[in-house]
């Protein structure tokens, strides 16, 4: 029988309201107890129960539910109270809006959205119009459905590709048939994620030293599962592990080369097991990202790999300011040319990172020159740091030989020293832990450490990432003295891309392989 | 704590190395982590290890630090050098040479020592490797460079030169000879460093004798483009301006020879260039010279 009288804006109880229906404080203690996040798996709620499933002392976890418009409760617990701790904590974190709302027009049938057994527990009772203790908005669990969108191109965020900002409407103005289609995408991306979360738990259970990771096929196919499920982002980081001179040294001479290499290539294993961990973070969280911060929940969703229309991006508020191209760095992604051209601005010192994208025998935009100011509107991306922007109209772009294009030391007043630098890192940092690359400009000489080089200042010195001809650049235009310095931190040190210099500022940044890409490059701009 | 931190670390990689089938994780150490293990309860053992190690990541990250400089770790700056440093655009204009005309190289990186200045410093290091197989050249550019190069080469013996042989002090900024047939030779005889009439005298006379009337007429085909090059790229500098507003001339002429133009064309975009590169070094056999040649047929009216 249909629960006719079910409301799917009715809110959830208070705290307090729990706490009345406890059978006993020492109940309430114990459940009190088991509020935290990790207990609980497949937690919903929606117009009429909230349910989940508890981890405890019995090897199985704990089915309970809450009929909380008729006032039962159920758990699989031996406990005899009712409600027993395990439906209280329940409660208790449902009060909290620790339960994630689930929508109840999902698509399988009725009420498709609860478990069979939570289904047949509730039909025993139906629903009488007007038993509702209180009203529960469902408005976030589909804002939270909107954000992960409907990407189209899988490998990397293609301007004005299908996506999430065309399923930025609300259940009104979407038919039938598109929502029918964007829930197929959101459970076929969520189903990709949850079997690669698995696939790393069995990396992990079977040991970084298995002779199979040695062959970037074991990479590449894990990639391939996560393109299929629209997480094109995760894949380009999966596949670069496959790149990663550890599995090289393996592959060279098999489960010996691998072992030996543990003891001299540590750090490629550390490397390793840190970006597994952080793709295990971002696949879960992709998982449930509708219990997240909006802005997090976005970020997450970039980070995977679900994508924001260039149009949309352009229809949100820019912001005009005086911005430097303060560096550029082109690294190769699978089978396209990524350019990163990092801007400044010089009102507010905010970073803002612009793309292009070049597949083979395309050309890279050139248009933002490293050292040059233009007055742009910059729009950002959305995100906890935002840092993907596009640049709009473009208000002046002073060429060379116009004064406004000509930097100033006040310029490069946001620079900062060495502890500013890992200040900066760690503040963006906290803000997205899997982050790659974080922008820092500091004014720094470069120097020997043990094992390289490093950036040195009064107040310490930061690992250099580079060797080749940037490093011979970098040592040549500072002459061993401090200079402003524009760098990409990334886990294995610090990448300069840009060195400032009185009259000039010289690109050392990573360039695309000329036989790849076409087109050139000026590196040395006058100020 | 961060001893803690890092001892943590290790057992957490040696955990994945081995795998947990073979190792329990280690127990979260007290603190933070171990908050996050008792709050973020993880049912398997690979589970565990993941939520530690992404905990510690993040916490190394987000935690960077500046260590201290090591006593010996400043680097000694090189010797001054009060030379000006090349400009910029030369930086710019030597990429465009070294991509397009890099028969020109020889007469700029002399030009650079003959004018008094010195190789800006992102220029040093490309320039070092590129000729490191070719000890002349080499040597020019280390002149050029100034203090820096042997600095430069201190720190990394890959920008040395590959071969000991000496190279004696007066050959240094003698052009290369460049081949060119015997019909063309008399256009190289006057020396860069002869005086030269405004208008070009008689090596103008002979420049539209011999290149630019054939040129117009089509008996130059672009089989002769590399001769013609060698030619553009040691005649004289003060005869370049006339040369070019020849070949301007030539390519928009409609009367020209078909075939013309193939060959007018790369040569103009030598001779620009070359014109650029001696007078950004403020060359002073470069200039505006006025440009009459009357051996260029002209349309007809």
């Amino acid at each position: 029988m249909p629960d006719v009288a079910e409301n799917p804006s009715l809110q959830p109880w208070q705290v307090e309201q729990v706490y009345a229906v406890s059978p006993s404080a020492a109940a309430t203690a114990a459940a009190e107890a088991l509020v935290v996040g990790g207990r609980w798996a497949s937690s919903g709620c929606d117009g009429r129960a909230v349910w989940g499933r508890c981890s405890g002392s019995n090897a199985e976890p704990y089915d309970c539910a809450a009929d909380y418009r008729m006032l039962r409760y159920r758990c699989t617990c031996a406990s005899r109270q009712v409600p027993c701790k395990h439906v209280v904590a329940l409660l208790l974190m449902w009060a909290r809006g620790r339960v994630p709302a689930v929508p109840p027009d999902m698509p399988g049938g009725p009420r498709g959205h609860r478990p069979h057994w939570l289904m047949r527990w509730l039909d025993e009772v139906p629903v009488a119009t007007g038993s509702a203790m209180s009203p529960m908005p469902i408005a976030p669990v589909d804002a939270a459905v909107d954000l992960i969108g409907s990407p189209d191109s899988a490998t990397l965020d293609i301007p004005d590709g299908d996506g999430l900002a065309r399923d930025a409407l609300t259940s009104d103005e979407r038919s039938p048939d598109d929502r029918r289609a964007r829930d197929q995408k959101v459970r076929s991306t969520a189903a990709g994620l949850a079997e690669f979360d698995r696939w790393v738990h069995d990396r992990v259970r079977s040991g970084l030293a298995d002779p199979s990771l040695a062959h970037p096929s074991a990479w590449d196919d894990a990639a391939a599962r996560l393109v299929d499920a629209k997480a094109g982002a995760l894949a380009n980081r999966v596949r670069r592990m496959g790149a990663a001179p550890v599995s090289r040294a393996g592959r060279r001479s098999g489960i010996d080369a691998r072992v030996a290499d543990a003891v001299t290539g540590t750090a490629s294993l550390e490397h390793m097991l840190a970006e597994l961990s952080l793709l295990h973070v971002l696949a879960d969280a992709a998982q449930r990202l509708d219990t997240l911060p909006p802005s997090l929940a976005d970020s997450v969703a970039i980070a995977v790999g679900w994508q924001v229309r260039q149009a949309d991006v352009l229809a949100g508020v820019p912001e005009t300011d005086d911005w430097i191209v303060m560096g550029r760095s082109d690294t190769r992604e699978d089978r396209i040319e990524v350019r990163r051209s990092w801007l400044r601005a010089t009102s507010t010192g905010r970073w803002a990172m612009v793309l292009s994208f070049a597949a083979y025998g395309q050309a890279l935009d050139d248009s933002l020159v490293v050292g040059r100011r233009l007055h742009a509107d910059v729009f950002r991306y959305p995100g906890a740091l935002a840092l993907r922007a596009l640049v709009g109209r473009v208000h002046d772009d002073g060429d060379a030989d116009d004064d406004a294009a000509h930097l100033g030391a006040a310029d490069l007043a946001w620079t900062a020293d060495t502890a500013g630098a890992c200040a900066e890192v760690g503040a963006m940092v906290a803000a997205e832990p899997w982050i790659e690359r974080v922008p820092v400009c500091v004014v720094a000489a470069p120097c020997r450490v043990r094992h390289g080089w490093g950036l040195a200042d009064h107040a310490g010195v930061l690992p250099l990432a580079v060797d080749g001809d940037a490093l011979g650049v970098l040592l040549a235009c500072t002459a061993g003295g401090p200079l402003p310095i524009m760098c990409e931190w990334t886990p294995s040190g610090l990448l300069p891309l840009a060195v400032f210099l009185d009259d000039r500022a010289v690109d050392i940044g990573p360039v695309a392989d000329p036989a790849f890409v076409s087109g050139g490059l000026a590196r040395t701009v006058a100020l | 704590m961060t001893s803690t931190l890092d001892d943590h670390w290790r057992a957490l990689v040696s955990t994945a190395l081995l795998g947990t089938d073979r190792r329990e994780p280690p127990p979260a150490p007290p603190g933070l982590l171990a908050d996050l293990a008792a709050d973020d309860i993880q049912r398997d053992a690979p589970g565990r290890v993941l939520q530690q190690a992404a905990a510690v990541t993040v916490a190394r990250r987000g935690g960077l630090a500046s260590s201290a400089l090591p006593d010996d770790g400043r680097l000694s700056p090189p010797p001054s050098d009060g030379r000006p440093v090349t400009s910029p655009s030369a930086t710019h204009l030597w990429q465009r040479m070294v991509a397009w005309w890099p028969v020109l190289e020889d007469e700029w990186l002399s030009a650079v020592v003959a004018t008094g200045r010195r190789l800006s410093p992102e220029l040093v290091v490309p320039l070092l490797a590129r000729h490191r197989g070719n000890p002349s050249r080499h040597e020019l550019v280390r002149v050029a460079a100034g203090p820096l190069a042997e600095w430069l080469i201190g720190w990394s013996a890959r920008l040395g030169p590959t071969s000991r042989r000496p190279v004696a002090p007066e050959s240094l900024g003698v052009l290369p000879e460049l081949s060119v047939t015997p019909d063309l030779v008399a256009l190289l005889a006057v020396g860069p460093d002869e005086p030269l009439a405004p208008s070009g005298g008689a090596l103008g006379e002979l420049v539209g004798t011999l290149v630019i009337g054939p040129l117009h007429a089509g008996n130059f085909a672009a089989g002769h483009v590399p001769v013609l090059t060698n030619v553009m790229a040691r005649i004289h500098p003060g005869v370049l301006p006339l040369i070019d507003d020849a070949l301007r001339e030539v390519l928009r002429s409609p009367t020209a020879h078909p075939a013309a133009s193939a060959v007018a064309s790369p040569l103009r975009s030598l001779v620009g260039l070359r014109r650029q590169l001696l007078a950004d070094l403020g060359d002073h056999r470069v200039g505006d010279v006025p440009a009459t040649m009357p051996q260029v047929p002209r349309e007809e009216p």
